[in-house]
């Protein structure tokens, strides 16, 4: 079948949601469909142009196309009578972030007619559609409170899952990601402090600034933790993430309020290690649980605990990342099920 | 920089697209593309083109280029375009088997609609560029605009180089009507020297190859005429072209010179067109970097036995075909210099 989909542009920014609409054109096209990319450009500031291209969204034609698959607002306006959706995220801003700093539409009437006008569309317009899958409970949730609409999770996989593995169970934890406050690098770093064995901890990731990165060390270096802290402040190349992937104890991943799990569990549950996380990382507790894949702590002394746990018992992290891979064909992470929900 | 499209349809606006981002990329600047779909049909064009001028990308770039129509409806205070059509039903070809805007009042609403969208917004733009002298002459008949022809030039020159002429005359081209493969054959018939003709491309329409294979059995033109009813890559191509005596492109009335005469000007080989070609005969000049043959198959006959009975003469035709791409400055160091200076 051919299939359009359709997610919003910000130019010149890529983010996650343009790494997914590329992903499943890929696994579409080798499941023996044939996709396209549909980008439509969202501007929400100032907050009246929110709706002149959720108007533009409606307003685009889309031919030549047997099923469209959209990922976020506006985009997913745009009409077709075989419209699947594969939903990232309403707009926020006008949902669980107002009333929060992160509000972005002003509280005046007009700000108040923009939210109305986005929740009444969102009620109107998300009941067109065959099937609203989301990429995570969360987001479902949302769309179940605000929109009274239900949906299924669909859980985004890993394009490709096959050089994940396990080598070891070495004396280390490994935590990739991006560094910056919201992923809580530093966190990490203060409950290694109150960690009582000689484990250590790799840190791996690009800082969004260098302010990000200069914290990050101050922290490290407070708690003169540079014989067992190592933090590699850059991209690392996949040979690099797999190897160090393969070999660790476990792997922490505790980002604030996360809407999804995030790839960094997924790749840890496929390289069978042990995840642990935080109790308001949220997302992340769809894959993690606790005692039994991984732990999910409170507090910086909490997640000291958690890693003296498993640095003390390397049969135990063995144990749990059996369970993390196993929780993986559990929940049916695959693009099997992906290309099977969104083709269906 | 801005175009539209049509999902799953690879038109020649996507290779410009692709083809100038690479460029002005690989000249230090960051591009990102904004392409929007689009689809033809007059009864869903007037709402979509609203759509677009609704769409606000004015704050993220220094300068915004729009290539296909409408994207130009996108507002950008430092726009320039590189228009390479209009939507031709609306202009030259209304009133031709073309025109595919009914006469109706909704029709000739809808047409009024699209002109006056176009003598509203296309002057918007800082600077006006076009793909042909043919859509330069249009755009000042019908929206009385100035604008300046900037050559696409081919997105990989590279590959085309100089190899040894052999014995044969090189057709590379969908397989479509308006591209006029049977007059080929046709002329392959009325041929007076032992040149030959390669024949190679995707039949994008099926029965315009049976109709070539049944001209071809029937003049018993097997040993005369090789055709590759196929896709064949860049490098078949490029190789294909170099051994050639020469190129033939001889379709009927198209708007640019088509990528084929660029490949064949890059492999220093003299290229056969017709007197109706269009596009083409804004580069190609009689006698001197290619022939310019009436469009019937005697004519082309014999424009294709001069190459072959003087391979001297082709040859140097060859070489001042090169040449041409210097003196119309077809590179992209011009376009892009000029698109953003």
């Amino acid at each position: 079948m051919r299939v359009a989909i359709v997610n919003n542009q910000a130019p010149f920014v890529r983010g996650g949601a343009e790494l997914l609409a590329e992903w499943l054109h890929q696994k579409l096209e080798e499941y023996g469909h044939e996709a396209e990319i549909v980008r439509i450009p969202f501007q929400w500031n100032p907050p009246e142009r929110i709706i002149d291209h959720m108007l533009a969204a409606r307003l685009v034609r889309l031919a030549n196309i047997d099923r469209v698959v959209a990922f976020k607002f506006p985009a997913y306006y745009v009409p077709h009578e075989d419209k699947v959706l594969w939903l990232l995220h309403q707009f926020r801003q006008a949902y669980d972030l107002w009333g929060t700093p992160f509000q972005g539409i002003p509280d005046t009437s007009a700000g108040c007619r923009i939210r109305n006008a986005i929740v009444g569309a969102d009620r109107r317009h998300l009941t067109e559609v065959k099937r609203i899958y989301t990429n995570s409970k969360i987001v479902g949730h949302r769309l179940r409170l605000y929109s009274e609409i239900d949906s299924e999770p669909l859980y985004p996989p890993l394009l490709d899952s096959g050089p994940y593995h396990c080598e070891a169970y070495e004396d280390y934890f490994f935590m990739p990601s991006r560094i910056n406050a919201l992923k809580r690098q530093y966190m990490a770093v203060e409950a290694m402090a109150k960690v009582s064995g000689a484990t250590k901890l790799v840190i791996a990731g690009p800082p969004d600034t260098p302010g990000d990165l200069a914290q990050l060390m101050d922290v490290v270096h407070e708690h003169e933790l540079e014989s067992r802290v190592e933090v590699i402040p850059r991209w690392i190349s996949d040979d690099e993430k797999l190897r160090l992937l393969a070999g660790a104890r476990g792997v922490i991943y505790i980002p604030l309020g996360e809407d999804s799990y995030g790839y960094v569990t997924l790749e840890a549950f496929h390289a069978r290690k042990p995840v642990i996380t935080l109790a308001d990382s949220d997302g992340t507790h769809e894959l993690v649980r606790d005692g039994r894949n991984g732990r999910i702590a409170v507090r910086a002394q909490g997640l000291a605990d958690a890693i003296d746990e498993l640095a003390g018992d390397r049969a135990l992290a063995e144990r749990w990342g059996q369970t993390a891979l196993e929780t993986i064909s559990e929940l049916d992470i695959s693009w099997d099920r992906v290309v099977r929900c969104l083709t269906a | 920089m801005a175009s539209t499209f049509v999902p799953f349809v690879e038109g020649g606006a996507r290779i410009i697209v692709r083809d100038l981002a690479k460029a002005i990329r690989d000249r230090g600047h960051e591009v990102d593309i904004v392409e929007l779909p689009f689809v033809s049909a007059w009864d869903e064009m007037l709402e979509q083109m609203l759509a677009i001028r609704l769409i606000d990308v004015s704050s993220s770039s220094d300068a915004l280029i729009a290539i296909r129509t409408p994207s130009y409806l996108l507002r950008h205070p430092n726009k320039r375009l590189w228009f390479i059509h209009h939507h031709r039903g609306a202009y030259d070809l209304w009133g031709t088997p073309w025109q595919d805007i009914p006469e109706t009042p909704e029709g000739l609403a809808v047409r009024s609609a699209i002109i006056a969208a176009d003598n509203q917004y296309l002057p918007e733009a800082q600077r006006i560029f076009t793909n042909s002298q043919v859509v330069s002459d249009r755009l000042r008949h019908f929206n009385d605009l100035d604008s300046e022809v900037l050559y696409p030039p081919l997105g990989s020159p590279e590959l085309f180089s100089r190899g040894q002429a052999e014995d044969y005359l090189f057709y590379p081209s969908r397989i479509l009507g308006h591209k006029r493969q049977l007059l080929v054959v046709e002329a392959a018939a009325q041929l007076k020297t032992d040149a030959r003709v390669v024949i190679a491309g995707v039949p994008d329409d099926p029965n315009q190859l049976s109709v070539l294979e049944e001209e071809i059995a029937r003049g018993g033109l097997e040993e005369r005429v090789e055709l590759i009813p196929r896709w064949i890559s860049e490098e078949e191509k490029a190789e294909l072209m170099a051994r050639s005596l020469g190129v033939l492109y001889v379709p009927f009335l198209e708007d640019s010179y088509g990528y084929v005469t660029l490949e064949a000007f890059h492999a220093h080989k003299p290229v056969i067109t017709c007197s109706n070609s269009g596009g083409p005969l804004e580069i190609i000049e009689d006698g001197v970097n290619g022939l310019v043959a009436a469009p019937d198959p005697g004519s082309v006959a014999a424009a294709m036995d001069t190459l072959r009975s003087d391979p001297e003469a082709a040859a140097a035709m060859g070489e001042r075909a090169h040449q041409t791409l210097q003196m119309k400055a077809i590179n992209w160091d011009h376009v892009v210099s000029r698109l953003l200076g």
